[in-house]
């Protein structure tokens, strides 16, 4: 069974980007959140899959837009963000 | 959904090569900068992501988003004769003479209360009293609800003239067939309560915007199309 992630409750957020960072705001928890550069283009992916993502396919969706410096490894990178979107309850894990 | 017209659209893939070099310098800071929780009693707390993870930690008890109770079509053409009002999944005219009682859940008794109301409950009064409903002399005529009508604020003609209960029972499901059998769950999942995140007006802005535009618009910049919207309803039910 693989894990994949999905963002939570995709009808109570909204979005702006500034520069490289992403300001999310989210109606169900009241908060407002500035993600980073990687943070933001995850959570914007998993806007754009409801049905969830695996880290495998999020790192391909990823590579696309992202370029890695040589000691940095985007998968685990990417597995950094999602942890910090489930805390902030922007995303969930779910089995795929 | 909540209406945010002044944000732009933006596209959410970057094109430009500074951009790619912008993420790239950008990959050393932290996933999470900063959050901003609004606290309904406290008023507003600004603090870093890692001194945030408690105070989500506590309003998660109160804005559980993840709770998914709604009910899939297979399970709602099961339950046709107990849709949420005004909808009805059901055809026919009932009438009863003299006096009938049975018993019943408080529950029940409501649900059939509200149906008999929306389809035109004539004559005769109904009470409920500790689980039993007590019926004297009346009539009452149920229509099934048409896919494409006011009451569901459905619009087009895909389904021509069938009833919510014909297209939630479509067995070639695929496309907008499929998409026409989860709208109809998610409407009637919105209707009973089971999927506070997603309201009816939700599920009829996915209907009609897709048919319209040929996509739903989620927030700026996020587009769904028909398997996006079904994989998103199904990520609400139970």
């Amino acid at each position: 069974m693989i894990d994949a992630w999905r963002a939570v409750a995709p009808h109570t957020l909204a979005w702006r980007r500034w520069d490289d960072d992403v300001v999310l705001y989210n109606d169900a928890t009241g908060s407002t959140h500035q993600l980073g550069p990687l943070g933001g283009e995850v959570m914007l992916c998993l806007l754009r899959h409801p049905a969830g993502l695996d880290v495998a396919a999020l790192a391909r969706d990823m590579s696309a837009i992202i370029e890695l410096p040589d000691e940095l490894q985007l998968a685990a990178e990417i597995q950094r963000a999602l942890d910090d979107l489930v805390e902030l309850q922007l995303a969930q894990r779910v089995s795929a | 959904m909540m209406n945010c017209p002044e944000i732009p659209s933006d596209p959410p893939v970057p094109q430009s090569g500074s951009r790619r070099k912008l993420l790239r310098g950008g990959l050393a800071a932290a996933p999470v900068l900063m959050t901003v929780a609004s606290r309904p009693v406290l008023g507003q707390v600004a603090c870093t992501a890692s001194a945030i993870t408690s105070i989500n930690m506590q309003s998660s008890i109160n804005h559980n988003c993840t709770i998914t109770s709604g009910l899939s079509p297979e399970k709602w053409k099961t339950l046709a004769a107990q849709w949420p009002s005004p909808y009805s999944g059901t055809s026919g005219s009932t009438t009863t003479s003299g006096v009938t009682q049975k018993s019943t859940t408080t529950n029940n008794a409501l649900l059939q209360q509200q149906l008999a109301a929306a389809a035109g409950y004539t004559a005769g009064t109904t009470t409920s009293s500790g689980g039993s409903t007590t019926t004297s002399g009346s009539s009452y005529s149920v229509t099934a609800t048409p896919y494409h009508c006011s009451t569901t604020g459905l619009g087009g003609h895909v389904f021509a003239n069938k009833s919510m209960i014909e297209v939630i029972d479509i067995i070639q499901s695929s496309g907008l067939n499929s998409l026409g059998r989860y709208i109809v769950a998610a409407l009637l999942n919105a209707r009973s309560g089971r999927t506070p995140m997603l309201t009816e007006t939700n599920v009829r802005a996915m209907w009609n915007d897709l048919i319209n535009r040929g996509y739903y618009e989620l927030t700026a910049g996020i587009r769904w199309g028909a398997t996006e919207i079904v994989a998103y309803i199904k990520t609400t039910i139970a």
